[in-house]
């Protein structure tokens, strides 16, 4: 009996002995805060827009970092984003939260419609990577390679002439489809009238 | 004759060559089509810029579109007709996107602009010879399509080695071996066009071990050049590039240089033969000889093709069945892709195509698992694991991919031919290189887009504390001058009044001065209504004059103490004001003299069809612009020593 | 009529994965014919019972996974781990024996993983160990090498489905048994014999080592050559691994040849041949790498030799080859080679800092 006993203070100790151990090691290497909180900040698309309810893609990552905001968050960064983060953090992949947007499939930039333009630059300090030039009473316009398609000067514009547009692809940007994997096969038909 | 070593390429593979069907006859031409649509956007960059309109009539070998750029190739008319139509147009390419073109209608006269060579290469220096090569529009002919004016253009790397590609290691194609044959001694002038340029130690020309006839050709016409023919063994893919240099010297070039940093150039024998003709006979590079292969076909053979042909009719020429034909492959079955309509045209990298039937090239397997048996490291002759990229790129775990070298793979295909679960590796790997490039850009991208917004926060932030500091200041200047008293009131009224008619006097003055700059820019033009203008002028100077007046009056009448200081920095200001403004002209007026005398010089360049871009005009007039628009800012800062232009 | 838009290369060389598996069931022939000539029927019902069983799980798990059954049963990967495993087993061992070990073998050893390809461990030897542990009577049971007429075809077939609880069975089964030279040795050795006194008594007899299972060997050494010659498996880890136990054996020989035996012994008895050409060139647990290869059949080779000599167990090839499996992704991790154009080799699998 009293081996048993024995037995039994024996592992129960043992198992204290290493919760505490790995409660300890836990405490002491915390996530170093700064540096994570850049790290997050690099994996974010960086548009600014405000969509994930944080003023910036700063403040999100911040909040993080402080495990105060999920990562499903971001809908300009959309499944890649969600997943590096995941990645980066050790945690679940979690599918976008439509309560903050939906994820476009292609890149769209701002237009201003010159006619309507009044002038009232708006729209310019509403920009926050300032992709807009003008100055008051002079004609606004976007430069397009600047523009992250945030849409926060839509909002601003009191005559609403501004639109986002999509991109075109470019020959540039195209790549090869990745194969469907087993099973399948990996080329597809095309109609012979198309030679004729 | 002692024979040059041969190094062993590691792994590699051995298929069928199928190069007999297109040896049959001699290099034949093809008729004239109805159209022709030249591809303006040979290489990766920006395409040409068309120099001609449409309804133009063109020449044979007249240029249609130019580059600035100095890696780029000029464009020439390959038969002349007129031009119908400039804008989109698909082309060969795997994607179905469009590309720019010219379509030319030709009119089957086929008539050449006047043109000249010349066959003493030896006497012309090399930067001239260069630029012919460019004006002729010559590139890479092995199929990447390299500007070679560029590749040539070592600027100052030397180089030991000069490597001629005639090994011509993919199945079907055959154009490298038939040119070797019909042409030899052309070739071998080209080489030494080449030669003449980079002044190299060593010639080599390597030649798979199969093209006994092209060999001997080839060795004839090497004999006192100095100029060596090396037989490499037949093995895919000994005409690589990197894989080439490997074999003919023992070198490997390291992966992130350029292969003219280690001393060595590659040229194919194509573009040999186009330099011979573009110097020695001033023609510039509108034809090509293309294999037409495949069972499909009734007459199989090499074409000298014209670039912009409808692939379409080529094939027809050809004898093409329409009812067998499975496969339509440009280029290579290793390293060539698969077309979807044959509307497209010939641009001048396309040295092959195969018109397949289903026997000769039956639909792939469906893939299977991978059971990791390593026939593909086996076989891969840059030595990477085939089979990690594999579980990469189908896990997308890209960073894992790029550290395995994935970037250092050339497409040859070696690894997806010996796979017995059919996988289809290569298109695993341009999806997994074209994804990494993608999330780099977007790397970039963000990274760009978060600078700006760090630097349009510390603009904002710094505007916000220089307008603290400036009311710090106005309200610290204000209460150590003035008590608040009766007479501290009037004071105030009495400075509110200077400063309104500081305003107005200022503002005349401006009026004024613009008026007569007005007047003198219309003096210089002779326009027609001088007169009204000089009154104009006359009547503001007046104003300005008068409220300057006033203003001193005003300031007169104020107590000495306060006077001062409240309107010190307003004085000098005022007594500033015309100073700086008159920099201001003196500067704005040198700007656009500057800027006309640009432009002229910009027009010049460009009116000069072969100059070469690597020359910089200099200019020195906005020096001056530059120095007299310092001088303003120099004043201006002394105006507002807070403020600072972001 | 229809034209095709592939990805490149458009020609594809002849190998296919059914068929190297079918090579690799040729390959042993050899060994199960000599099994049958020297010990019976035994093996070769096992190997039959052990392929329907394996087709069988085969086909369920896939359609449970939502696969195309007949397109992924045509890799042939069933059949030949169900052979492997029953050329392992004992000649008489009862039929229950055959089925749970491959059943186990499939689900677990390779499905549960994520099917052909992705598995870790070998999964014949997965399952053999698997049964050595659960049932240590029945799989240490072998019969001496008394030809084919010591249990005729009916009676050897009566005495696997009869699962040894009929009690004349059991008797019969008795009867047969004997030890293995391994096991002999083994026991022999701890009883303080010396092994020129063990190698004259039964169940030696035999010219190299050990009577009839020094055929079989030889047997299975003739197929592992067949698939070397085809190309169907890298001639480095055989090597390797041979190389490395009878260097060992040698040594071991060379300071006491009273106490270890020599490497011919080991290399021509028990399940070396087999482990060497079929078990530890199974492409897709084995190391990767050209270097990889090397390092993993010698470590194999070695401990083999270790368990034979030193361990618990008589045979070790299945235990070798297991502990090795688990090794494989370290070996691969450190023996990439030298891609073209860069200095030296890359260690590790790549996360970039960012």
């Amino acid at each position: 009996m009293t081996h048993i006993l024995l037995a039994i203070l024996v592992i129960m100790s043992l198992a204290l002995l290493f919760g505490s151990l790995l409660d300890y090691v836990a405490l002491r290497l915390k996530i170093n805060d700064k540096g994570l909180v850049n790290k997050i900040n690099a994996l974010l698309p960086q548009t600014q827009c405000g969509q994930c309810g944080f003023a910036g893609c700063q403040p999100y990552a911040d909040a993080i970092a402080h495990n105060e905001a999920a990562i499903n968050r971001c809908p300009p960064g959309g499944k890649t984003t969600i997943y590096e983060l995941a990645d980066l953090l050790g945690t679940e992949p979690l599918p976008l939260n439509p309560e903050h947007g939906v994820e476009k499939d292609l890149p769209y930039v701002a237009y201003i419609r010159e006619e309507e333009c009044i002038g009232c630059t708006k729209c310019i300090q509403a920009c926050p990577v300032d992709a807009i030039l003008g100055a008051a009473k002079l004609m606004h316009t976007v430069i397009a390679d600047e523009c992250t398609g945030c849409d926060l000067c839509v909002e601003p514009c009191p005559v609403d002439c501004i639109d986002m547009i999509p991109v075109k692809p470019k020959n540039i940007d195209w790549i090869w489809d990745k194969p469907q994997g087993g099973g399948h096969v990996a080329f597809s038909r095309i109609p012979v009238s198309s030679i004729q | 004759m002692t024979k040059h070593r041969v190094w062993h390429l590691r792994g590699g593979i051995y298929p069928p060559e199928n190069k007999a069907q297109s040896l049959q006859q001699p290099i034949r031409s093809m008729p004239l089509p109805a159209q022709l649509i030249v591809p303006l956007q040979q290489y990766i960059g920006s395409p040409a810029i068309p120099c001609v309109s449409i309804g133009q009539y063109v020449f044979k070998g007249q240029l249609i579109a130019n580059s600035p750029q100095a890696i780029s190739a000029p464009v020439h008319a390959p038969s002349s007709g007129i031009i119908t139509q400039i804008g989109q147009h698909p082309v060969i390419h795997p994607s179905p996107l469009e590309q720019p073109c010219i379509t030319i209608d030709l009119d089957g006269k086929d008539t050449w602009i006047a043109h000249q060579g010349s066959p003493d290469y030896a006497g012309q220096s090399q930067d001239d010879l260069l630029l012919r090569i460019r004006a002729a529009g010559i590139i890479g002919l092995g199929g990447a399509g390299f500007p070679t004016a560029a590749k040539l253009h070592t600027s100052g790397q030397k180089i030991k080695t000069l490597i001629i590609n005639g090994a011509e290691c993919e199945p079907y194609i055959t154009t490298d071996d038939i040119l070797m044959r019909e042409r030899a001694a052309d070739i071998v002038t080209g080489i030494q066009v080449i030669a003449h340029i980079l002044q190299p130690e060593e010639i080599f020309i390597g030649i798979e071990d199969n093209k006994t006839a092209a060999i001997t050709q080839m060795e004839q016409a090497t004999l006192d050049t100095g100029i060596e023919v090396v037989v490499i063994p037949t093995q895919y893919p000994s005409g690589g590039e990197r894989q080439l240099i490997k074999i003919l010297t023992g070198k490997e070039v390291p992966a992130d240089n350029l292969i003219a940093q280690s001393g060595v150039i590659v040229q194919n024998i194509g573009t040999a033969y186009s330099i011979f003709e573009a110097i020695v006979h001033g023609k510039p590079l509108i034809s090509r000889v293309t294999t037409l292969s495949g069972q499909a076909l009734g007459t199989p053979g090499n074409v000298e093709a014209l670039i912009g042909t409808p692939i379409k009719h080529l094939l027809h020429h050809a004898g093409l069945d329409t009812q067998q034909v499975f496969r339509i492959i440009v280029g290579g079955p290793m390293m060539g892709f698969s077309l979807i309509s044959t509307e497209l045209p010939l641009s001048k990298t396309t040295n092959c195509l195969i018109a397949a039937t289903r026997d000769e090239m039956p639909p792939p397997p469906p893939e299977q698992d991978c059971i990791r048996c390593g026939l593909c490291a086996d076989v891969c002759p840059v030595t990477l694991l085939p089979q990690q990229l594999y579980f990469f790129s189908k896990s997308q775990e890209l960073d894992k991919a790029e550290q395995h070298n994935i970037f250092d793979c050339i497409e040859c295909g070696a690894c997806a031919y010996v796979c017995p679960s059919h996988i289809p590796l290569v298109q695993y790997y341009r999806h997994t290189k074209g994804s990494i490039e993608i999330q780099n850009n977007k790397e970039n991208k963000s990274g760009h887009a978060r600078r700006r917004f760090e630097n349009r926060n510390a603009r904002l932030q710094q505007e916000e504390n220089d307008k603290i500091a400036k009311r710090q200041a106005r309200i610290n200047t204000v209460t150590v001058i003035a008590p608040v008293t009766n007479q501290t009131l009037s004071a105030e009224n009495n400075a509110m009044e200077i400063a309104r008619l500081k305003t107005a006097a200022a503002t005349s003055a401006k009026l004024a001065v613009d008026a007569k700059k007005a007047l003198i820019q219309a003096e210089r033009k002779q326009a027609q209504n001088l007169d009204s203008l000089r009154e104009q002028v006359e009547t503001l100077q007046k104003n300005a004059e008068q409220a300057r007046q006033q203003l001193l009056k005003a300031q007169e009448t104020e107590t000495p103490s306060e006077a001062p200081a409240a309107s010190h920095s307003a004085n000098t200001a005022t007594l500033a004001a015309p100073q700086t403004s008159a920099d201001k002209i003196a500067a704005a007026l040198a700007r656009n003299e500057a800027r006309k005398i640009q432009q002229e010089r910009a027009r010049a360049v460009t009116s000069n069809s072969t100059e070469s871009t690597l020359a910089h005009p200099d200019l020195t007039a906005p020096n001056t612009a530059e120095k007299a628009s310092s001088t303003t800012e120099k004043t201006q800062n002394t105006r507002h020593p807070s403020h600072k232009d972001s | 009529m229809s034209l095709i838009n592939a990805s490149s290369p458009h020609t594809l060389a002849k190998n296919d994965t059914g068929h190297m598996m079918q090579h690799v069931v040729l390959a042993t022939l050899p060994g199960l014919l000599t099994l049958t000539l020297f010990f019976g029927w035994g093996s070769l019902i096992n190997c039959m019972i052990a392929a329907i069983v394996a087709l069988a799980c085969e086909c369920v798990v896939l359609f449970l996974r939502k696969r195309p059954v007949a397109f992924y049963l045509n890799d042939y990967s069933a059949v030949v781990t169900a052979i492997l495993l029953g050329l392992s087993l004992p000649p008489l061992s009862p039929w229950w024996i055959s089925c749970i070990g491959t059943a186990f073998a499939i689900l677990v050893g390779k499905h549960l993983y994520g099917g052909l390809g992705n598995n870790i461990f070998n999964p014949a030897m997965l399952a053999y160990a698997f049964l050595l542990i659960s049932f240590p009577v029945q799989m240490t049971s072998w019969l001496p090498a008394a030809g084919l007429t010591q249990v005729g075809f009916i009676e050897t077939f009566q005495l696997i489905f009869n699962n040894h609880f009929d009690p004349a069975s059991i008797a019969r089964i008795d009867a047969l048994s004997g030890a293995t030279p391994l096991d002999s040795v083994r026991s022999e050795l701890g009883l303080s014999k010396t092994l020129p006194l063990i190698y004259s008594t039964s169940p030696f007899d035999g010219i190299f080592a050990g009577k009839g299972w020094e055929w079989v060997n030889i047997g299975f050494l003739l197929g592992g050559l067949y698939l070397i010659f085809k190309g169907i498996i890298h001639w480095q880890i055989p090597l390797a691994l041979l190389l490395t136990l009878a260097t060992w054996a040698f040594l071991f020989m060379g300071y006491d040849s009273d106490r270890y035996a020599s490497p011919i012994f080991h290399l021509l008895s028990g399940g070396t041949m087999l482990g060497a050409f079929f078990i530890a060139t199974d492409p897709v647990t084995a190391a990767t790498s050209a270097v990889g290869r090397w390092i993993y059949g010698a470590f194999i080779g070695l401990t083999i030799y270790i368990i034979r000599t030193f361990g618990g167990y008589p045979d070790a090839v299945a235990f070798a080859v297991l502990l090795m499996n688990l090794a494989v992704p370290t070996i691969d991790y450190y023996t990439q080679p030298r891609t073209y154009g860069h200095k030296e080799a890359k260690f590790g699998r790549g996360k970039r800092e960012r």
